[in-house]
C-alpha cells in the first residue's frame, strides 16, 4: 500500500471510528415512559415504501415479504434533540456509503489484510479509544459493572482447534443443532446456498451442512463431516480446516443477518409493537405488560436499517452476500420464521435433542432457567386479570391483537383468538418476552466474543485463501461494537407501568425472580458463553 | 568491587533527583543504546535503594533460638540441605525453613491493624465489591504455564501455616451484609499460626511468622524443605527422584517407613516436596522439573560414573535449580513485564550487562553484578540477612491469573476436546484430568494455547470466593474460604501496610484519589473505604494501580520484585560465589546455560514442537498444531 493510500485510510478509519463512537456515546437508552392516550392506529406498510423525512430510504431494499409500520407512534420517538443528532449521522452515512462509496465511504479498494496476529488486529480495530468512549457512556448512565462492554474475549472453543462440536451447544450457536437419526446430528445451513445468494467476488458462498455424532461417553458432539462448496470434508482431510471456516462463517452470517437482524428486529420486534399499540388501549393489563418490552422498537429499527440494510450498509460490506444477494436471504428467510424459536423447550423439542440431557447441552439448559422465569411472570401477570380460559377468549382485544399477529407474522403465532387458552396465551407473552430479551442477547451481542476472531471464524472466506481486508474488519469491529450500545435493563423496575397495585407486586416478583437467578447462577463458575439475567436488556430499541 | 559500589552510589543518587520528575517506566527509552538507555540504568540504581533501605531484619526481635544444626560438615559446601541451613556458612540458621519471615519496612511500622480498624472496610466486602469476576479479563501475551509457574516457584520459597480451627478463639470472624449469601454468618477466616518462638505476650517489636519452607531459590517444592520429605521423593537410585510410568507417584502410595499409605485421602495429588493447594498447573511443572532432574542424573552419571547416588542427587539439584531460577529470570519475567527496558534489565541480572552472547563468549571478567550478572558474583546479604519477607508474600498474591475454565486439547487427535471448570482439575481431581487429556504432552500443549486473567480489580476467579479445601476442619466442618477476603485478612493480620503507606515505604509518590489510582474502579473503591484513601488495602491497591505500559502487574509490586528478585540470587552461596565448576561441575553449568524452558519441555516431550517452533518465549502462547491462528 502506497504512503498516500495508507495516509488516506487513516484518516479515513479515524473519521469513521469516530462516527461509530459518536453513536455508541449518544445513544441513551430511552427511559421506559407510559404510551399516551391518544393514539392513531398503525399501518403495516410494506418495507420499501417506508419514508424517513419524507425519503423513501428503503427502496432499495426489495424484500416484500416485509412489512413496516408506515408512521413512527409520537411515544415511540427519540427526544428532538437526539432525533436531530440521529438522522444527522445516520444521514452523513447512509450519503456517504450510497453516494460517494469510494471517496467517503468506511470502504477503501486495495488495502492489505490485517494483522496475521488475531490480538494485534483487535487492538488496531477495537481501540483503546472505543473502549474509553464505552466506559465514559457506562459511566454517564451509571451502569452497573457487571454490564460494561469488555474487548472481546476469546472462547476456549476457538482457542487452538475451533471446537465446532462445542460450539454446537453452547453459545450464540446453540439453537442450529437439529437431530438426523440414531446419534447423528447436524447444523443444516444449507438455506444459504440458494442460487440467488450472490457473494461478492472472490468469496466462498457461506452454507455448511455439518455432521455431528454423540459421543456418550464422553457426553459431548463431534463434528463427522462438513458438506461445503468444497465438497464433503471430513476430519484428517486437507480441506478439514478451511470447511470448519466456512462452517463458522455460515452460522454466523445465518445468526447475524437472519437470527438477529431479520427475525428479531424487522420480524418479532416489528410487527409485535404494531400488534400490541393497535390493539391495546393504554390502559389495557396487557399492554402495561408488554410495554416495557416494544418500547421504542420501530423508532430504533428506522435507524438501524439505514445502517444496515441500505445499499453500501454494514451487513453488505462485512457479510459475505453483495447486497441484491442479502436482499434475497432476507426475503426468503422472513417467511421461515417460526415462534417457537422463542420458546427454548418446545424448540429443543422441535430440534429433536432435549433427551441429550442438560449436562451435554448446557446453553439449553441457561435459555430454559431464564424462560421459565419469564413465562412464569407472564402467567402470574395474566392470573391477576384473567381467571379462565373464557375471560381471555371473550377480551376483545386480546382478539384483536392475536388476529393481527397472526396476520403480520410470517406463520403466525400458533394461537388463535379460537383456541387461545390462559396457558397458551401466557406462553406467547413468554416467548415475545423472551425473544426480544434473552434470545436477543444471545444472537446480537454474545456474537462480540465470536465473529471478532476471523482468523478462525471468518466472517468472509476468500477463495485465495488471504484474510479480510483492514476495511472489513474494521466495519465488522464497529458494527458489532454499537450492538454494545447501552439498553433499558431488564433487571429494573418497570412496576411505575402497572395499573393496580396486584399488578406492581407482579413486576417486583419478576424483578426478584431474575435477581434469584442471578444470584444462583453467581455461585456457579463464571463463564463467557452463560446469559446472565444482569447482562439482559429489556428490549431491543437502541 | 567498592569501585562499582561508587559508581552505583552516584547512579543511586542522580536517579533520585530524576525520579522526583520522571517515573522510571517514564524515561525516554532509546531501543539502539540498549544496557546503556536511562530507563534500564535506573533500575540498578532503583535495586540499590531498595537494598540500602527497604531489608528489615526481625530475628534481632526477642525469640527463642533455633535449634542450631551444628558446625558445617565438608559436603555443606557443594550441597543444598534440605532444610536450608547452612547455605551462609557463617550463619548456618539464615533463611532455613521454620525461620522468621523478614520484613520491607522498619519493625516499628510492621504492626497489624489495631482491632478498631481490623476489619474495616469488611474484607467479605472488598471482595464481594472489588474482587469479583464478572467478565474474565485475559492476559493475552502469556499462556497458562506463565500462571503456573508462578504458584510453582512461591511454593518453592514460602508457606505460612493456619491455626488449626478447633478453638472459636483460633478464628478471625466477619460479619455479613445483608444480601451475602456466605454459608455462615460470621464468616470465618481461621488466623495465621503466630511465631512459637516468640515469648508469650512478647510487645517488644510487632508479631512475627514463620516461613515454614526454606527462604532459598533451592526448588524446595520439588525436594523437600525436609530429610524426611526428600527421602520420600527420591528413588535412591542414580540420584534420580521417583518417577512412575512418566508420572509422579500420588500421595496414596505406600510410605517405606511406615507402610502405609503417606495419606490417604489424597488419592489424586503427586508425592512432591510441597504440594498443598494441588491441581493440574503445579502438577505439570513439578512433573516436568521432576523429568528434568533425572535427565540431568543421566548426564552427570555419564561424565562421572563413580558418583554415588547421593552425589548425583545433590549435584543435579543444583543443576536443575539454577536452571528454574535462569528461566524464571530470563523468561518468566521478562514475559510478564513485556517492556524491553525489562528484557534487557532481567538479561542483565543473569548475564551482566554484555549480554548472553559475551557472557558465554569470554566468561566471567570481574565481580561485578551488574558487568558480568549476578550469577558467579560475591555474596552480599546487603542491609539484613537473607529472609525473604511478609511484603514479599503480599506482592505474590496474584489469584487473577487463574481462569475459570479450561479446555484440553489433543496434540494428535483434531476432534479431541474436553472442558473443565477449575473445580475440577484441582485436588484430587488433578491426576485423572491428566490422564484424561491423553497425558503430559496434551495438557501442557492446552495450558501453552490458554491465557491466564490479567492481574487487576474485578477478576478474581469466582470459585475461590467459595473455595473448599480437601480436608475438614478438625470439628468435622467442610473448610470453605473466600480466597480474596482471606488475601486482604493475611495483610492486615501481618501488619502489611495499606497501600499508600506501602508506596510511601518504597520511596514512591502516594496516590492522592481515588481516580488517579484507577479511574474505572473510583467510585466503588471509594464508597467502600468512604473516601479515605490511606484506607486502600495494599492488595487493591496493587490490582487497582494502572502498571507500566508492557507490564503484567503494578510498579509498585515491581519494586519489590526488583529487590527480592535479585536478593534470592545474590544472597545465595550457591548463586554467587559456590556458582562454580568446582561445586555444580562443567556438564552443569553448560546445562544451566545452555537450556531453557523450551528446550526442557521439548527433551521430555518432543511432540510438543511444532506448537512451540518458532515461538520466542515458552510462556507466551504457543501454536495450534492443526490450524494456526496466525496465518
Amino acid at each position: 500500500m502506497g504512503v498516500m493510500a495508507r495516509l488516506w485510510w487513516k484518516l479515513r478509519k479515524g473519521v469513521w471510528n469516530r462516527i461509530a463512537q459518536i453513536k455508541f456515546k449518544n445513544n441513551q437508552p430511552l427511559a421506559v415512559t407510559r404510551l399516551k392516550k391518544s393514539r392513531r392506529t398503525i399501518t403495516a406498510i410494506p418495507f420499501t415504501d417506508v419514508r424517513v423525512c419524507g425519503i423513501r430510504v428503503f427502496r432499495d431494499i426489495p424484500v416484500p415479504s416485509l412489512k413496516a409500520a408506515q408512521k413512527i407512534p409520537r411515544d415511540d420517538k427519540y427526544p428532538l434533540w437526539q432525533y436531530l443528532k440521529k438522522m444527522i449521522v445516520f444521514g452523513l452515512q447512509l450519503w456517504a456509503c450510497r453516494r460517494s462509496p469510494g471517496a467517503w465511504s468506511p470502504m477503501q479498494a486495495g488495502l492489505p489484510p490485517v494483522d496475521a496476529d488475531p490480538f494485534t488486529a483487535m487492538r488496531e480495530g477495537y481501540t483503546s479509544r472505543h473502549a474509553r468512549i464505552a466506559k465514559k457512556a457506562a459511566a454517564k448512565m451509571s451502569v452497573e459493572r457487571p454490564r460494561l462492554l469488555q474487548p472481546p474475549m476469546l472462547p476456549p472453543e476457538l482457542r487452538g482447534n475451533p471446537d465446532l462440536g462445542m460450539l454446537a451447544v453452547r453459545g450464540p450457536y446453540a439453537g442450529y443443532l437439529k437431530r438426523v437419526e440414531g446419534d447423528e446430528y447436524a447444523w443444516d445451513l444449507q438455506s444459504l446456498s440458494a442460487g440467488d445468494y450472490e457473494p461478492h467476488a472472490g468469496l466462498y458462498k457461506p452454507w455448511a451442512r455439518v455432521l455431528f455424532r454423540f459421543d456418550d461417553r464422553a457426553r459431548r458432539l463431534n463434528a463427522t463431516e462438513i458438506h461445503t462448496e468444497l465438497g464433503t470434508t471430513r476430519p484428517g482431510d486437507r480441506d478439514w480446516s478451511l470447511a470448519k471456516k466456512l462452517a463458522l462463517c455460515a452460522v454466523s452470517t445465518h445468526t447475524g443477518l437472519v437470527r438477529h437482524w431479520n427475525w428479531l428486529h424487522l420480524t418479532t420486534g416489528e410487527y409485535f409493537a404494531i400488534a400490541t399499540r393497535n390493539a391495546f388501549a393504554e390502559h389495557h393489563p396487557l399492554c402495561r405488560l408488554l410495554w416495557p418490552h416494544i418500547f421504542g422498537t420501530q423508532q430504533s429499527n428506522r435507524f438501524g436499517n439505514m445502517a444496515q440494510l441500505t445499499r453500501g450498509g454494514d451487513f453488505e460490506h462485512i457479510y459475505s452476500f453483495t447486497h441484491a444477494g442479502m436482499c434475497h436471504v432476507l426475503e426468503r428467510s422472513a417467511k421461515e420464521f417460526d415462534m417457537m424459536v422463542g420458546d427454548p423447550v418446545a424448540d429443543a423439542a422441535r430440534r429433536n435433542v432435549s433427551h441429550l440431557g442438560v449436562d451435554a447441552l448446557p446453553t439449553q439448559k441457561n435459555l430454559e432457567d431464564l424462560f421459565a422465569v419469564i413465562h412464569r411472570h407472564a402467567r402470574r401477570y395474566l392470573g391477576i386479570y384473567y381467571k379462565t380460559d373464557r375471560d381471555v377468549q371473550t377480551n376483545e382485544p386480546i382478539e384483536k391483537w392475536l388476529d393481527e399477529l397472526n396476520k403480520l407474522m410470517p406463520t403466525g403465532v400458533q394461537v388463535s383468538k379460537n383456541t387461545v387458552t390462559l396457558d397458551s396465551l401466557a406462553r406467547l407473552i413468554a416467548r415475545f418476552i423472551y425473544l426480544v430479551t434473552a434470545y436477543h442477547e444471545m444472537v446480537g451481542a454474545c456474537l462480540w466474543n465470536y465473529q471478532m476472531w476471523t482468523h478462525v471464524h471468518p466472517i468472509r472466506v476468500y477463495k485465495d485463501g488471504r484474510r479480510e481486508p483492514l476495511d472489513v474488519y474494521q466495519r465488522l469491529v464497529n458494527t458489532n461494537y454499537l450492538l454494545q450500545v447501552i439498553r433499558a435493563p431488564l433487571i429494573a423496575d418497570y412496576s411505575r407501568l402497572a395499573p393496580d397495585e396486584e399488578a406492581k407486586g407482579a413486576f417486583t416478583a419478576f424483578r426478584t425472580e431474575l435477581e434469584t437467578l442471578q444470584q444462583t447462577m453467581e455461585q456457579e463458575p463464571w463463564a463467557f458463553w452463560k446469559l446472565y439475567p444482569n447482562m439482559l436488556e429489556g428490549n431491543i430499541n437502541a | 568491587m567498592r569501585q562499582s559500589h561508587t559508581a552505583l552510589r552516584i547512579f543511586a543518587f542522580l536517579f533520585r533527583i530524576v525520579n522526583r520528575v520522571v517515573v522510571w517506566h517514564k524515561i525516554p527509552f532509546i531501543r539502539l543504546l540498549g544496557a546503556l538507555n536511562p530507563r534500564v540504568l535506573n533500575l540498578p540504581a532503583l535495586r540499590y535503594d531498595l537494598r540500602r533501605w527497604n531489608l528489615h531484619d526481625t530475628v534481632q526481635l526477642p525469640g527463642t533460638p533455633l535449634q542450631n544444626p551444628g558446625p558445617f560438615a565438608e559436603a555443606d559446601r557443594s550441597e543444598r540441605r534440605a532444610d536450608g541451613t547452612h547455605n551462609d556458612l557463617r550463619d548456618p540458621m539464615m533463611g532455613c525453613a521454620g525461620s522468621r519471615f523478614g520484613r520491607n519496612l522498619p519493625l516499628d511500622q510492621a504492626w497489624p491493624e489495631p482491632p478498631d480498624k481490623f476489619l474495616d472496610p469488611s474484607p467479605r466486602e472488598v471482595s464481594r465489591i472489588l474482587m469479583t469476576r464478572y467478565h474474565f479479563i485475559p492476559a493475552t501475551s502469556l499462556n497458562m504455564l506463565a500462571a503456573a509457574w508462578i504458584q510453582f516457584q512461591v511454593h518453592d520459597w514460602f508457606s505460612h501455616k493456619q491455626l488449626a480451627g478447633q478453638k472459636d478463639d483460633e478464628f478471625i470472624k466477619i460479619k455479613l451484609k445483608d444480601g451475602d449469601d456466605w454459608h455462615q454468618d460470621p464468616m470465618k477466616i481461621r488466623q495465621t499460626e503466630p511465631d512459637p518462638t516468640r515469648p508469650r505476650g512478647c510487645t517488644a517489636g510487632p508479631p512475627t511468622f514463620i516461613n515454614y519452607e526454606t527462604h532459598w531459590w533451592d526448588s524446595s517444592q520439588l525436594y523437600g524443605s525436609s530429610s524426611k520429605i526428600q527421602k520420600l521423593v527420591r528413588s535412591s537410585r542414580g540420584g534420580k527422584l521417583k518417577i512412575e510410568n512418566g508420572f509422579l507417584p500420588l500421595m496414596t502410595s505406600i510410605d517405606p517407613e511406615t507402610n502405609q499409605p503417606i495419606d490417604p485421602a489424597l488419592t489424586g495429588v503427586d508425592l512432591t516436596g510441597f504440594n498443598d493447594n494441588w491441581w493440574v498447573g503445579l502438577s505439570l511443572l513439578h512433573t516436568l522439573f521432576a523429568h528434568e532432574h533425572n535427565a540431568i542424573c543421566d548426564r552427570l552419571r555419564e561424565e562421572y560414573p563413580a558418583w554415588d547416588d547421593n552425589r548425583l542427587f545433590q549435584t543435579a539439584r543444583l543443576i536443575n535449580t539454577a536452571l528454574m531460577a535462569k528461566i524464571h529470570t530470563v523468561e518468566w519475567t521478562p514475559g510478564i513485564l513485556g517492556h524491553p527496558a525489562l528484557q534487557i534489565g532481567m538479561n542483565a541480572n543473569w548475564w551482566g550487562a554484555f549480554g548472553e552472547r559475551i557472557h558465554k563468549l569470554v566468561g566471567r571478567l570481574g565481580e561485578s553484578e551488574e558487568l558480568w550478572g549476578i550469577p558467579g558474583s560475591p555474596t552480599d546479604h546487603h542491609a539484613a540477612p537473607y529472609y525473604l519477607t511478609e511484603e514479599f508474600v503480599a506482592v505474590y498474591r496474584l489469584h487473577p491469573l487463574i481462569p475459570d475454565d479450561y479446555r484440553f486439547q489433543s496434540l494428535s487427535d483434531p476432534a479431541f476436546s474436553t472442558y473443565k471448570t477449575f473445580t475440577e482439575i484441582q485436588g484430587n481431581g488433578t491426576r485423572q484430568v491428566i490422564t484424561e487429556a491423553g497425558g503430559m504432552a496434551n495438557a501442557l500443549y492446552s495450558f501453552g494455547l490458554a491465557h491466564p486473567g490479567a492481574i487487576t480489580l474485578g477478576n478474581f476467579p469466582r470459585f475461590l470466593q467459595k473455595f473448599e479445601r480437601i480436608k475438614p476442619l478438625p470439628n468435622g466442618e467442610r473448610d470453605i474460604i473466600d480466597l480474596a477476603a482471606v488475601d486482604i485478612v493475611r495483610d492486615r493480620e501481618r501488619g502489611v501496610p495499606r497501600y499508600n503507606r506501602f508506596r510511601r515505604m518504597l520511596r514512591m509518590k502516594p496516590v492522592s484519589t481515588f481516580e488517579e489510582l484507577n479511574p474505572d474502579w473510583a467510585k466503588p473503591m471509594a464508597d467502600l473505604y468512604k473516601n479515605d484513601i490511606e484506607r486502600v488495602d495494599s492488595v487493591v491497591g496493587l490490582l487497582a494501580e494502572l502498571p507500566p505500559k508492557g507490564f503484567g502487574f503494578s510498579d509498585t509490586a515491581f519494586r519489590i520484585f526488583i529487590l527480592m528478585a535479585s536478593r534470592r540470587l545474590k544472597s545465595d552461596r550457591f548463586f554467587t560465589s559456590d556458582y562454580r565448576p568446582e561445586v555444580y561441575t562443567k556438564v552443569g553449568l553448560d546445562w544451566v546455560n545452555d537450556n531453557t524452558m523450551t528446550s526442557v519441555l521439548l527433551r521430555h516431550y518432543p511432540a510438543l514442537a511444532p506448537a512451540l517452533a518458532g515461538i520466542p518465549n515458552a510462556f507466551m502462547p504457543w501454536n495450534n498444531v492443526f490450524e494456526p491462528l496466525r496465518y
